[in-house]
């Protein structure tokens, strides 16, 4: 029941005998990302990086930071009281030293179709403000690239989903567009121009969509004839990588792909050889981080993907990694580190910082770690 | 960044509080008895729930016969559901409580009532969110299933035994290869996902175990308070609680199950969930077990056992008449009315007025009979108290009564009400000198 993605816009993706010219298509991409990302989305780095994270409690989150180099310096910034037994769900990726979550208040009886309220907050003053009282709570906010703009979703009355533009300067709050699918929608990022990046699930599939900022609606690509999903967008805003399921073995795994938002190409940067494939990051350079895992005993490491290597990261003994998000200046990786051997028996999970050195340092603690962001400061 | 901040505490809030349904008892809330921290009277009353020992005659209550089989064979069973599961969805609905968290164990306080109209141990909602009673009033199974730890037990079950047979007409079939069992847990997969609704993919109340919202992989839930709800569907909170019993006064407080997820990946379980086939009936997502299987152990309960768990409540109510001035003395603007339980365990008690100037609150409680204990404030008998809302007087002397009856005991009594309500008028324009 698996499929490869296909592209109504530019034609169905490129077959397996055509891996030679996938390959050449990778390099080239990633070539224009490394071009590209090098003027406009180049980061300042203040300082040293400074992991952001949240550990659950029962009815109260700890928004925490620690020094890369020295994981067990921790300092609180932040307390989020929430419902029983509900925690934070924060976006991906922290912009401009900004994270947003959204969060059922402690006031209300907990289910997760309770209407969650929306938080900013900045980790350079710790002052966290409530955007909105009507976001889905497991739909996860995003930020973009400047940091001045949110999107989350709302599930209207009737049904129907909108994503919703907020303006963090003016709090003005915009629906961008409203769905009627079956399934749902998701925002994922925005492209170069800062339109919104969205994906779209319905019987037939996942498609890639963008709207405008004056709503103007486009489909972009059919990625997936089932759940695509780990969806990121390259720091140029000119490509995304996402990972789809496919059938490897008499088992479904999951493969990443990368697409160009210009091209429409659909690439496999890593073949499937090394086992299922986990939650594609970039870099700021344009390289791009891919968990793995074997399926064996002994551990399995990410794999970098740069313009012109593949790097594998140092394993853990046994386990596997799943990427979360690179450190503004690009030295450290943070992973969901997994016991187990795959999703099948996935194991316990840590918060573990992949650093140079082959260093790994795990983040304890006695409840759940999630992941906000790195910051620079 | 000031502008951020600034901007942020100026400009307002779109108000969208969320907004409670309508229930059964709104505005008030009924009070409910709160049994023992060790949960060991709620846990024999779902031993007995599970294999119908509570209420076998009674139709709202009992449990339905329990089909067997696959799509094409499917046939009604023994009325009986797996202990495992449903002492598991009781732990995830409510922690075992009946109360709200305020009231003390082995106490009365105010009934556990959700958002959503969720009721108690099971978080009853079917049936919870209108007053279905004469006149606007809640029903007698509304006021048990709000007030008797017994009977929202065996409504949830009940329930439960309900999502089951949901399948195969409106639900999948989790047992393909093995006659769709009722006794293997496993099979329980789409009933318990079902149980707090069976929700797709992408719907902000989404269950469906493969939805992108959730992260995948994901670590078993534990079940201890260290994971946040939000990352689980449902139906694995549900199995990580079988699997991982909470524990109190040192020990666990069930025997532990590891129940079998579905490997989705495997084609034979993926396949199954995909988008294509989340469509009613659902008949594309009939899945086999997941291996390994492990079958109920039925708990050792009987007839007898289930029956002192209930008990035989009775109602006694003294005062068989009040007077209430409206503009009198604190103490003469309101009547309190005891409930007391001359019998054994739990009485489920309502209070009914005769006229919207008379209101009751609470509107239904319990009351603790000999045996039980009960030791905090307010034990053992239940307590309502009557005002007058005076916008609704008609005159200024009125009259009118309160019936408290039982759902769980025979007889009512009648309170009778008296108001006085002499209001000093001023003549338009003057003002009572102070």
């Amino acid at each position: 029941m698996v499929s490869q993605p296909r592209l109504p816009r530019f034609g169905r993706a490129l077959s397996v005998s055509a891996a030679l010219l996938a390959l050449a298509a990778i390099a080239i991409l990633f070539a224009a990302l490394r071009e590209s990302s090098e003027s406009p989305y180049r980061p300042v780095v203040m300082e040293e990086p400074l992991l952001v994270f949240a550990e659950f409690g029962s009815t109260v989150d700890k928004i925490l930071i620690a020094p890369a180099a020295n994981p067990e310096s921790l300092t609180l910034i932040q307390s989020v009281p929430h419902a029983d037994g509900w925690g934070i769900n924060p976006a991906p990726e922290m912009v401009a030293g900004r994270t947003a979550f959204t969060v059922l208040p402690s006031d209300i009886q907990p289910d997760r179709s309770s209407a969650a309220e929306l938080w900013v907050l900045d980790i350079k003053t710790t002052s966290k403000v409530r955007l909105a009282r009507d976001a889905d709570l497991l739909v996860a906010p995003i930020l973009r690239e400047d940091g001045g703009i949110l999107v989350y979703r709302r599930t209207e009355d009737s049904g129907a989903q909108s994503l919703i533009r907020v303006d963090l300067e003016t709090r003005t709050r915009r629906v961008l567009h409203t769905d009627q699918s079956e399934f749902g929608v998701f925002p994922i990022g925005f492209d170069e121009k800062g339109n919104l990046l969205f994906t779209r699930i319905s019987p037939s599939g996942t498609d890639l969509l963008r709207v405008t900022e004056s709503s103007n609606l486009e489909v972009l690509l059919h990625a997936s004839d089932e759940i695509a999903r780990d969806w990121t967008v390259a720091p140029d805003g000119n490509a995304v990588a996402f990972v789809t399921p496919v059938l490897e073995r008499e088992q479904i795994i999951h493969q990443a792909q990368i697409v160009s938002l210009n091209e429409g190409n659909i690439t496999a940067p890593v073949d499937t050889s090394r086992g299922e494939q986990y939650s594609p990051r970039w870099r700021y350079d344009g390289s791009l981080a891919i968990g793995c895992s074997t399926n064996s005993s002994s551990g399995s490491a990410p794999i970098v993907i740069t313009a012109s290597e593949k790097i594998i990261l140092p394993a853990a003994p046994v386990g596997f990694d799943v990427p979360l998000g690179w450190s503004v200046d690009g030295t450290y990786l943070a992973v969901r580190h997994f016991s187990g051997t795959g999703s099948r028996d996935p194991g316990d999970e840590t918060l573990v910082i992949l650093g140079g050195a082959s260093t790994r340092v795990e983040i304890t603690a006695t409840s759940d770690l999630l992941f906000l962001g790195w910051s620079g400061a | 960044m000031l502008g951020f901040i600034l901007g942020a505490l100026v400009l307002g809030i779109r108000n969208t509080t969320p907004t409670a349904e309508a229930c059964a008892f709104d505005p008030l809330r009924p009070t409910a008895y709160e049994a023992d921290a060790l949960r060991n009277r709620y846990l024999l009353m779902i031993d007995a729930a599970s294999q119908n020992r509570l209420f076998p005659s009674d139709s709202f209550f009992r449990l339905p016969a329990v089909e067997v089989g696959t799509r094409t064979n499917r046939a009604d069973g023994i009325a009986a559901i797996p202990v495992e599961v449903l002492r598991a969805i009781g732990w995830v609905e409510s922690s075992l409580t009946m109360a709200s968290k305020s009231t003390r164990f082995e106490s009365i306080g105010p009934a556990l009532v959700s958002f959503d109209c969720g009721h108690g141990i099971m978080q009853v909602t079917s049936g919870m969110t209108v007053p279905l009673g004469t006149a606007g009033h809640p029903s007698d199974n509304q006021i048990a299933v709000a007030t008797s730890d017994a009977h929202n037990i065996a409504r949830g079950a009940r329930i439960l035994a309900a999502k089951w047979n949901d399948a195969p007409s409106s639900r999948p079939i989790v047992g393909t290869d093995t006659a769709g069992d009722p006794t293997l847990l496993e099979n329980w997969y789409y009933a318990i996902w079902s149980y707090n609704g069976f929700t797709s993919l992408g719907s902000k109340k989404s269950n469906h175990p493969l939805d992108p919202n959730l992260s995948w992989p994901r670590a078993k839930y534990l079940c201890d308070g260290t994971q946040s709800r939000s990352r689980y569907p449902y139906q694995e909170l549900v199995i990580g609680c079988m699997a991982n019993p909470a524990e109190r006064g040192g020990s666990d407080l069930w025997v532990p199950v590891p129940v079998t997820l579905p490997d989705f990946t495997q084609p034979q379980f993926f396949n199954a969930i995909g988008l294509a086939n989340f469509t009613s009936p659902y008949q594309a997502m009939d899945i086999p077990t997941p291996q390994p299987a492990h079958r109920t152990q039925i708990p050792l309960t009987s007839n007898d056992q289930a029956a002192q768990l209930i008990g035989e409540p009775r109602l006694r109510v003294n005062d068989g008449s009040v007077t209430i001035h409206v503009n009198g003395t604190p103490a003469q603007k309101s009547a309190t009315i005891r409930v007391a339980n001359p019998g054994t365990r739990i009485l489920s008690w309502s209070a009914i007025p005769s006229d919207s100037f008379l209101v009751v609150d609470p509107p239904a409680g319990s009351a603790v009979g000999n045996g039980t204990p009960c030791s905090a404030a307010g034990c053992p008998d239940g307590e309502f108290t009557i005002t007058i809302n005076p916008t609704l007087l008609s005159a200024t002397n009125a009259s009118g009564t309160v019936v408290i009856a039982s759902p769980n005991a025979s007889g009512s009594t009648e309170i009778k009400v008296h108001v006085f309500a002499e209001f000093e008028v001023a003549a338009p324009g003057t003002s009572r000198s102070p």
